[in-house]
């Protein structure tokens, strides 16, 4: 069959907008390692809190954006907590013993959403409907919020890295914690900050990619190791390599699924790693 | 004498006599486990038992990677359940000859073949693995593992024609010969599995132990304190890293074999991420580097799921919970515990 | 020529900063040479250009008449250059005893796995011996079987010194072996340096005077990661520039 140009467009968009959903879900991943040295294995589980959270405050609220936001919020103080009470004892150790207590709380968190909600997948109301035509081919308005959605707020991340006398605090701790902690930046604030913001994004980003994805308690898994990739891929810490192997992640897995069945899109992915790994183990953009 | 004053002799006698403390103990373990359980109890507690073995197995191997030089892999799943599939496929395909090569049919015969190709095909793909993840630092290599085992996943539930896809294939075992002529083992009796796996897991324990106490094990230790300074005086921690997790998935795939062999079935359930994570949290719970540790960590937590399951449904909440405390507050597990008070009374016995 | 070790032109940038420059160093069999200068000299990067750490942008190194540029860490070692730490780098769970004992095997045995997997190692008693040998050697004798977290920092820079002793190496590089001793421990440093020095090649870095000066048979000044100066103690003492850049301090 031979392959129309509308179909690569629908699947370059499809590419772009998933590119740019787990481009949120990865920056504010690699935001962690990078700031606090720490690789937050359950970072698919706050994303999954998200999701989970926002459809029970829309039963409380009504509007999708404001059940997302503040389920986003809940998700982020809550993500603070967690930091102060697990993380911060472990914070001198190596980077693989953050991984495995993260590991711990997949299985927690996950048994715990399990318990409470049942394991049968559940419907995330859209919250917006119908299609746009262009250029021949018909694009759910959907995708497109998400792709917009997600370009807004890592465009809001990139401002307030740069500009905010915070996100400079964060940027130096993750260049040099000691140079940083001589200059007077708070390390404990500034770490539990950065987590709480982070698994916040986390949340925030199952309010584009959910609808999309699917709702499940096992939906976290299934974007952490897209995700990881993404990170590694990206470079570990680089917030901009995170976007850009976002990016390339997403497109070539939807361009190949036009001549290739679909489930050898992760073994692309996986196949892209390797090859990434091999060539420059520091990732793309990686230090 | 105070309870206290008389557990100090009984070390004190044990720490002067070590070679009779030892006898002593594995006199005990054959008694207790060769003998009196297996001939007491109903054949669906042996069935309990023969998993608890199995699982206890598994988690041995993975502890002889991560108790000891530190490695960690978060997809060990794909070695158990490889081991599983190498079992299970020439079983399943028996009858078949591709290229005119009767050569499912040669590994159907004999179940040691069997579990033998499990060990082989799980040791080569961690071989594989294991060396084209070897450059990336230690963080990396762990999501690497995992996501090769995704991927390995992905491709036994596709290719279903060769692997059963998600529904699995029944298997039917051949007798067990273990004297031609004068001992077979009928796989499907539950004491019958329960000697031969009993046997296994004690001939693992004794190469690994082995293992650990050479030089290799000196060397690997030296890995999990402090790689990068290995180098430096003249050893090529790759290789040792890739040996820890070769000898780990070969252990693992073993395991798996014996799990579908007990079964009588194979289904992707074998792969399934979530027994990678399992394994990680017995071995941790037990006590890294101690291979009895993960042996008993296993047995033990699969025992109280068993038993648990019939009431609740959410005991992997406290288990989890218990895990994380347990990495932030006691990494040496319960095993390591028990070490640590058994040493107390050494410090005494020396007054 | 004499010259066990020898470096020739040799140049490290990093973008656009030089952090080695054309630098012509020989080292002498028996000999303990000393590299001194500023922070930010380029001691350090030339220590890691010499054990295969970092490689270098121009120039050679000779080790005898081998041309050791582009080997790894632990084939350098194989041809004889061991070195040390600034910051102690051990085998922290472990006793003293065992982390000489690792960088015995990694002499004797090494790069591969699978020739040793069987045999027990608490079985070999030459090792053993050899270790708790090495271990008096470097003042450790009583501490022998304690575990490097009971160490105090001094006796750590001792076992730092100590592994590199045991790779068997004919060449030493220590780096800053003095880092964070107090003067007493630096005066029993420099006896132990003396008396390894009697059977190997010694090459360190260092910015305590009195040691350098205590024990050196010649020293090298490193500035802005040019060789400023090359010579005896008494030589470089006198020489002008090195008393305009670096001695004042």
């Amino acid at each position: 069959m031979p392959v129309t140009a509308g179909e690569v467009l629908v699947q370059t968009l499809n590419g772009i907008s998933i590119g740019l959903s787990l481009a949120l879900i990865a920056v504010s991943l690699t935001l962690i390692f990078g700031v606090m040295d720490i690789v937050n294995f359950a970072h698919g589980e706050f994303y999954m809190l998200g999701a989970y959270g926002t459809i029970v405050i829309i039963g409380f609220v009504g509007n999708y954006w404001v059940g997302l936001v503040i389920a986003a919020v809940l998700v982020a103080i809550f993500g603070a907590v967690v930091e102060w009470i697990t993380l911060r004892p472990i914070r001198d150790r190596d980077p693989l013993q953050s991984l495995i207590v993260t590991f711990g709380f997949v299985l927690v968190f996950q048994q715990t959403i399990l318990e409470i909600f049942g394991g049968s997948p559940k419907n995330m109301p859209t919250p917006i409907t119908g299609t746009l035509t262009f250029a021949g081919i018909t694009y759910p308005w959907n995708r497109i919020a998400a792709m917009v959605g997600a370009l807004v707020i890592i465009g809001g991340l990139f401002l307030f890295l740069s500009r905010t006398r915070l996100g400079i605090m964060m940027r130096a701790s993750s260049q040099d914690l000691d140079a940083a902690r001589t200059l007077g930046v708070p390390a404990d604030r500034v770490f539990s900050i950065s987590f709480a913001l982070s698994v916040g994004l986390a949340a925030l980003a199952a309010g584009f990619l959910a609808p999309i994805r699917g709702v499940s308690p096992t939906m976290g898994t299934g974007v952490i190791l897209d995700a990881f990739i993404v990170v590694i891929v990206g470079g570990l810490g680089s917030v901009f390599g995170a976007v850009v192997a976002a990016l390339l992640i997403g497109l070539t897995q939807s361009l190949s699924i036009i001549v290739l069945p679909s489930y050898m899109s992760q073994i692309i992915a996986l196949l892209l790693l390797i090859i990434v790994l091999l060539v420059k183990p520091e990732g793309l953009f990686g230090e | 004498m105070s309870v206290k004053q008389r557990i100090s002799t009984v070390v004190s006698t044990a720490e002067e006599n070590p070679r009779m403390t030892r006898y002593a103990i594995y006199l005990v373990a054959f008694v207790v486990l060769g003998v009196i359980v297996p001939l007491t109890s109903p054949s669906s507690q042996l069935g309990v038992y023969n998993l608890m073995l199995i699982w206890g197995l598994f988690a041995m191997g993975f502890d002889f990677m991560y108790g000891y030089s530190g490695v960690v892999s978060f997809g060990h799943s794909a070695l158990f359940g490889l081991g599983a599939y190498a079992f299970a496929i020439p079983l399943s395909h028996a009858g078949k000859a591709p290229l005119g090569i009767g050569i499912y049919d040669f590994f159907a015969g004999s179940i040691w073949l069997l579990l033998i190709l499990s060990i082989v095909i799980a040791a080569i793909y961690a071989l594989v693995v294991g060396t084209i993840s070897i450059r990336t630092r230690e963080v990396y290599f762990a999501i690497l593992t995992l996501a090769f085992a995704q991927v390995t996943y992905t491709l036994v539930i596709n290719l279903g024609d060769f692997t059963g896809g998600y529904n699995g294939i029944p298997l039917t075992l051949p007798e067990l010969t273990v004297i031609p002529g004068v001992l077979t083992l009928d796989l499907y009796n539950s004491m019958d599995f329960y000697y031969l796996t009993l046997v296994i897991v004690v001939l693992t324990y004794a190469v690994l132990r082995r293992l650990t106490n050479s030089p290799m094990g000196a060397v690997l230790r030296g890995v999990r304190e402090n790689v990068d300074r290995l180098e430096y005086i003249g050893i090529d921690e790759r290789r040792y890293r890739i040996a820890a997790f070769t000898i780990s998935g070969a252990v693992s795939g073993l395991a798996g074999g014996l799990y579908a062999a007990n079964l009588s079935f194979i289904g992707p359930s074998t792969m399934d991420f979530v027994l990678s994570g399992e394994v990680i949290v017995w071995t941790i719970l037990g006590g890294a580097g101690t291979l009895l540790g993960p042996l008993f960590g296993g047995a033990l937590i699969y025992y109280i799921q068993e038993s648990a399951s019939n009431f609740i449904t959410w005991w992997l909440i406290p288990v989890g919970l218990l895990f994380i405390a347990m990495v932030i507050v006691m990494p040496e597990g319960i095993a390591g515990r028990v070490i640590k008070f058994v040493d107390q009374f050494r410090g005494n016995s020396e007054n | 020529m004499s010259a066990l070790l020898r470096t020739d032109g040799l140049t490290k940038k990093f973008g656009g900063l030089v952090a080695v420059d054309d630098v012509d160093f020989s080292l002498e069999k028996g000999e303990i040479h000393c590299i001194i200068g500023p922070n930010g000299a380029g001691k350090t990067t030339f220590f890691n250009l010499l054990t295969g750490g970092l490689e270098p942008t121009e120039g050679a190194i000779y080790l005898g008449d081998k041309n050791i540029v582009g080997d790894t860490p632990d084939e350098i070692l194989e041809d004889g250059i061991a070195r040390s730490f600034q910051v102690s780098e051990l085998f922290n769970g472990l006793t003293v005893m065992e982390n000489l004992r690792l960088a015995l095997l990694g002499r004797d045995r090494g790069r591969s796995p699978l020739w040793f997997a069987f045999s027990n190692i608490d079985d070999d008693e030459e090792l053993k011996e050899e270790a708790y040998a090495i271990a008096e050697k470097v003042k450790l004798g009583e501490e022998a079987d304690k575990t490097v977290d009971a160490l105090a920092h001094g006796k750590k820079r001792n076992l730092e010194i100590g592994i590199a002793l045991s790779t068997g190496a004919d060449v030493l590089l220590l780096d800053e072996p003095a880092a964070g001793l107090t003067t007493s421990e630096t005066e029993a440093l420099m006896g132990l340096i003396r008396e390894i020095a009697e059977e190997r090649t010694i090459l360190l870095v260092e910015h305590d005077m009195d040691l350098v000066m205590g024990i050196a048979d010649r020293i090298t000044v490193l500035h802005n990661g040019r060789v400023l100066a090359q010579g005896s103690p008494g030589e470089i003492q006198n020489n002008e520039t090195v008393k305009e850049v670096y001695l004042g301090e």
